[in-house]
């Protein structure tokens, strides 16, 4: 197709006949109406594609894309429709009957129609011979085991902690004012609120919730982090002077690399984030030491395991802001396994008594790998749970 | 009905983590490169693309290049991913007719909202 590309133009659109017949690669054949492209479509000739014209006197583009494909000889040609104001009903019409395309004025350059039609001609030829069909992408499927699983553990540990929970939470009530429990944004494979119990004073809830605080603050990072202009980038003080390494973007007052700017924003916000780690600023009361130290503050979670948006055994959903840093390709296979209460990690850490942040992640992403295809067993939910409440006992 | 979201990225834990995470909300279909998504594209008609630009076959650039120059999705919004934060790589998507930019990693619940944003525009119009 790259000499020459004949096209059958359907219309009376001088500029686009123009256009056309401008570009030496386009041999153009300008008919201009229903029936005369009847004619010429009975005659013999096949050209590369038609364009035409969604009206044109005596007929419609659609009249004469039915007539095109019923001659067989004619089947494999592009055919693309030309408006000069676009309809959402031509516009939808082409594409359910499957018209190669829809352009409306003005219509792209010459290099580009012929790229598409080039593209249409290859398209064609794959689709008439379906040769290999494509290996269908393996999914990490939830196992309706491990839902089935899921609930019956939940509700029953629900039902005999039910009288647990009204002490507690009567405990939390008469302590402090306040709700009894607090939700917090949480992504695992989506976002949801997690639900807790509340272990800290409602005041302090009230100014600081923790997830606004946290969210409040990371933001802040973001937006004024704590720039020193007065430092140069290491790479631009080996250029000549006025050249940079990267476009200069500019702040209040300042100037400066945007390299330099987005390495010191990430060190500032590794600081802000391990500062951020110690709850210094929540009040917790007595109730609340006793039920995070007991882990009852997590009891609720049961409720989310119950609405479907956790398992007993996954992945720990991360709030937004940690989320924030690991939806990178190196990383994001966590969130592809279901979100947990009780982490594999966990099942490991007893084991080695300490992990460390890398070790974490990967067996996050190890523990996702158990929900490619069907090759999930429950077996390795059991042994986690057990590891872990042995541990907890111990 | 649920509206149509195509995801082309070649890693394939981002693409199924963006397939799972969407597709309570949308219709979600992942391809793993530019290639692959532009033949789907010859029969299906999607409300919004979310392309990643660094990709061995054909690149997150190449793909925007041949997706504006087919009719059909001349106008359909598209938010790129990249996981390299730099300007003139913004800049290059928005001239090429990307919507929206996102740097890897990103917030989860900020694509959701850039995906409304583009999906809802008169909605978010009226809200102004």
């Amino acid at each position: 197709m790259e000499n020459n590309v004949t096209i059958v133009y359907i219309g009376g659109s001088d500029e686009i006949i123009e256009a056309l017949t401008s570009d030496s690669r386009c041999s153009v054949e300008v008919i201009s109406t229903a029936r005369a492209a009847m004619n010429y479509f009975n005659s013999g000739i096949k050209p590369d594609a038609v364009l035409c014209e969604t009206n044109i006197p005596d007929g419609s583009a659609f009249i004469i894309y039915d007539y095109m494909r019923g001659l067989q000889r004619l089947d494999q040609v592009a055919f693309i429709v030309v408006a000069f104001e676009f309809s959402e009903d031509d516009f939808k019409r082409a594409f359910s009957i499957k018209i190669d395309d829809y352009y409306v004025t003005p219509l792209p350059d010459s290099d580009t129609l012929v790229s598409r039609l080039e593209f249409l001609k290859e398209y064609r030829k794959k689709s008439a011979n379906p040769a290999q069909s494509k290996e269908k992408e393996v999914n990490y499927l939830m196992p309706v085991s491990k839902r089935i699983f899921d609930i019956i553990v939940a509700s029953s540990v629900f039902l005999i902690l039910s009288p647990i929970l009204l002490i507690v939470t009567i405990a939390i009530r008469l302590e402090s004012k306040g709700k009894v429990y607090y939700t917090s944004k949480r992504f695992g494979r989506e976002i949801f609120n997690l639900y807790r119990l509340r272990s800290m004073c409602a005041s302090t809830y009230t100014d600081f919730q923790i997830a606004d605080i946290v969210e409040h603050q990371y933001t802040t990072t973001q937006k004024n982090p704590n720039i020193d202009f007065t430092v140069p980038c290491p790479f631009c003080a080996d250029l000549p002077e006025g050249e940079t390494c990267s476009p200069i973007i500019h702040t209040d007052n300042n100037m400066i690399c945007e390299y330099w700017y987005i390495r010191q924003r990430k060190e500032f916000a590794k600081i802000q984030s391990s500062f951020l780690k110690a709850p210094d600023y929540f009040r917790i009361t007595k109730v609340g030491k006793f039920i995070r130290h007991t882990n009852i503050d997590k009891f609720p979670q049961l409720i989310n395991v119950l609405k479907g948006d956790m398992s007993i055994v996954g992945n720990h959903p991360l709030p937004l802001y940690k989320a924030e840093l690991l939806t990178s390709d190196l990383f994001s296979k966590r969130f592809l396994a279901p979100a947990g209460i009780l982490a594999l990690w966990q099942a490991e850490m007893s084991r080695k008594r300490s992990i460390t942040e890398v070790e974490r992640r990967r067996l996050d992403n190890a523990y996702a790998d158990h929900f490619i295809g069907g090759r999930y067993s429950m077996l390795l939910d059991f042994r986690i749970i057990l590891v872990v409440l042995i541990k907890k006992i111990l | 009905m649920k509206q149509k979201i195509l995801v082309i990225d070649d890693e394939r834990s981002i693409r199924l983590l963006l397939v799972n995470f969407l597709s309570k909300m949308y219709d979600v279909v992942g391809k793993g490169d530019g290639e692959e998504a532009l033949e789907w594209l010859e029969g299906n008609l999607p409300d919004l693309v979310i392309c990643d630009i660094q990709m061995p076959k054909m690149d997150g650039y190449v793909f925007l290049e041949k997706l504006r120059q087919r009719g059909y999705t001349r106008h359909t919004p598209v938010i790129m991913l990249s996981g390299v934060e730099s300007s003139p790589e913004r800049v290059k998507c928005y001239t090429l007719g990307a919507q929206d930019f996102l740097v890897k990693p990103f917030n989860p619940e900020e694509l959701s909202a850039l995906i409304k944003k583009n999906l809802f525009p008169v909605h978010y119009a009226l809200k102004w």
